[in-house]
């Protein structure tokens, strides 16, 4: 008898946008269950002085105590924390930063749209160090060559083997004469840079790119403000059968049959619901490997000299770029594996922190240096470890009775020994270019602060150590699929959504002609 | 059967003397004649109330809008011009800049000397300005118009 139930799809980022977009329009019908409500921008975005604050911009106590984006501004944007709790080891802080809207995380994204490339997906091959994916560039390439133009990603070509190239509106927008010195001071260390490749448009949005066009299709149905427990399974078949979630608001719950169910809660709720469910995990693999990327903001901050004064002449300053990882490309170079990369930016004034002033003398400073600031941010790559990893924590709920996770990450030597590089390199290329460095270090943010965590439910060609096929199906459960950033293996230095989306629109079309062969 | 411009008539904001663009351009006058663009550059003024009375003394003085705005000179209180095209605080945007690279007040307010009425007709969101940025080969860096990240 042929299953008429929908596909149930679990959140509504890019990765559950993807599956829905993807899905609607081969005609299959779905129900999207979203954990919080649709945005009313006219309503939720309008911005309030600080005087019609509560709490006058310094915001609810314990309302976001790791949420370190937020603030009172935007506080009707990020997971409440005393709702949605969560615990870690003593000593090792974890940052976890959750939108519960409809649209997810894509509401608030910085639009950084790179590719991964073999370095990332056979990185084993090339060092010898961590796992490989089950898929090659090649397999993903058609992927991204979709995605990037529903995203608008403009950027420049650069035919760098790092950090492959797309299809990019062109950027040929010229550099202010800051960045140009800061350009030919890279070239003369070697060091290679480009324009940022980011997605355009007032929103960037799995709610304005992907959604609308999947409500139009007539195939899609969102429940908002439907909290996910648990997905079933039928004991008779082994296979998932439907999901029960929670209305946020009155708690009552609801079951909803489903034909196959696609997770797409974010990294950790992803993995978090297949850990409360007992499912995928006859591997034991569930929840570990979990990484994300090391961070350092600032890592250097610099004074354009002729900037001073803040005077600064037309041209001189703006605008800012990108250096893809450079280190251990062909040798093993450095005193670590893999490598980092830099976000790079000309203006603003620079943080008070890195004055050691204070009173009038600090005013005074800060309008001295008033647009004459010249920052970089280094981002580096985590080896996925088995031991960095997520379990349930029975003994906390969150406001639906729902247990919590229990996040263990720590960073090595590995991690540390990167970023003190990235700090010296960022240092030589700022003083190459003639800039005053006045602030340095190699201080990474705690783990999770990036919002890049990846890992946990990860893809690989052996069930034995993995949680997800090829084609983010789970080995155990062929109507089950996770398309979001749990099922990284690695992540490189890039930014990892051009990927969530690119994986979810593929393992989405698998999923359709899978169902087309009545194999699911 | 509205136009896509009627119904944006319907939506524009009262102002409290009706002033035509059309007509005022008409005579020949521009637009920096009375939107002065002082310095650092970033905002365009809009007139003091006299300059509005070198011609109005005289010009329809009996009119009960100019009379109106007669009122706002004799106490020497700028008219309320209510703003039909803002941009939010956290944007850097100067005018002048956007002048000397060759964008007309057209580019981002439309055609104004054929208009009686002021609306919102051009799209001035940031995935407008970004088209625009780079279309025109300016940078579309987030650091060109918000500050930046600390």
């Amino acid at each position: 008898m042929p299953n008429d139930n929908p596909i149930v799809i679990i959140g509504s980022g890019a990765a559950g946008g993807m599956a829905a977009y993807v899905l609607t329009k081969l005609g299959i019908k779905c129900v999207m269950l979203e954990a919080g409500p649709l945005l009313d921008l006219d309503r939720d975005r309008v911005l309030k002085p600080v005087s019609e604050l509560p709490y006058r911009g310094f915001g609810r106590p314990g309302q976001f105590p790791h949420v370190v984006q937020a603030s009172e501004f935007d506080a009707n944007l990020w997971a409440d924390e005393k709702q949605n709790p969560y615990t870690y080891d003593p000593g090792n802080q974890y940052n976890w930063v959750r939108i519960r809207l409809v649209g997810g995380k894509t509401l608030r994204w910085g639009r950084a749209s790179w590719r991964l490339s073999d370095y990332e997906f056979k990185g084993k091959d090339h060092d010898g160090m961590g796992d490989n994916w089950p898929i090659s560039y090649a397999d993903l390439a058609p992927f991204y060559d979709r995605v990037e133009p529903i995203f608008k990603v403009v950027g420049r070509k650069e035919g760098f083997p790092q950090l492959p190239d797309g299809v990019f509106l062109e950027d040929s927008s010229t550099d202010s004469q800051s960045v140009q010195r800061f350009l030919a001071s890279a070239k003369k260390m070697g060091v290679p840079t480009t324009k940022q490749r980011r997605s355009t448009g007032t929103f960037a949005s799995s709610a304005n790119l992907l959604l609308p066009d999947a409500v139009a299709t007539g195939n899609l149905q969102i429940v908002t403000n439907a909290v996910v427990r648990e997905i079933t399974k039928d004991k008779n078949t082994g296979l998932v059968n439907g999901v029960s979630f929670l209305n946020r608001h009155s708690k009552q719950e609801y079951t909803i049959p489903a034909r196959a169910v696609i997770v797409g809660a974010s990294c950790l709720e992803s993995t978090r619901l297949l850990l409360n469910s007992g499912l995928a995990n006859s591997s034991g693999i569930l929840g570990h490997y979990l990484f994300d990327q090391i961070y350092v903001k600032n890592v250097v901050t610099a004074i354009v000299p002729e900037a001073r004064g803040g005077n600064a002449p037309r041209g001189l300053m703006g605008g800012g770029g990108y250096i893809p990882r450079f280190r251990n490309l062909q040798t093993r170079e450095k005193n670590f594996v893999r490598g980092y990369a830099y976000d790079f930016g000309s203006g603003g004034t620079p943080n008070p922190k890195y004055l050691p002033l204070y009173g009038d003398a600090l005013v005074k400073e800060l309008a001295n240096l008033n647009n004459a600031s010249f920052s970089m941010t280094a981002m580096g790559e985590v080896i996925p470890r088995h031991e960095n990893h997520v379990r349930i924590d029975s003994t906390v709920k969150d406001e639906w009775d729902i247990p919590a996770l229990h996040i263990t990450h720590k960073y090595t030597d590995n991690e540390y020994a990167m970023a003190i590089d990235a700090m010296n390199v960022a240092d030589e290329l700022c003083h190459g270019a003639g800039f005053e460095v006045i602030a340095k270090h190699a201080q990474m943010v705690p783990p999770g602060e990036s919002i890049h965590e990846l890992g946990g439910c990860r893809m690989g060609a052996d069930p034995k150590t993995s949680v997800l096929n090829q084609h983010n199906q789970t080995h155990d459960i062929k109507n089950l699929f996770v398309t979001d950033g749990s099922a990284f293996v690695s992540g490189g230095s890039q930014n990892p959504t051009m990927t969530i989306l690119a994986l979810s629109m593929r393992a989405s079309e698998y999923l359709a002609q899978e169902m087309r062969k009545g194999n699911v | 059967m509205f136009s896509p411009l009627a119904f944006l008539l319907l939506l524009a904001a009262s102002q409290p003397i009706p002033y035509s663009h059309k007509t005022h351009l008409a005579l020949g006058l521009e637009c920096k004649n009375c939107h002065t663009n002082r310095d650092p550059g970033e905002m365009m003024g809009f007139p003091v109330t006299s300059t509005c009375m070198v011609c109005h003394t005289t010009v329809k003085k009996d009119s009960p809008a100019i009379q109106k705005l007669t009122e706002y000179a004799k106490e020497q209180k700028p008219v309320p011009w209510v703003r039909v095209y803002q941009i939010p605080s956290y944007v850097f945007f100067s005018h002048r800049a956007h002048q000397q690279a060759g964008a007309t007040c057209q580019s981002c307010h439309g055609p104004v000397a054929q208009r009686d009425v002021i609306v919102k007709e051009v799209d001035t969101s940031m995935g407008a300005c970004m088209d625009c940025h780079r279309k025109n080969k300016a940078s579309i860096d987030c650091t060109y118009c918000h500050d930046q990240r600390q």
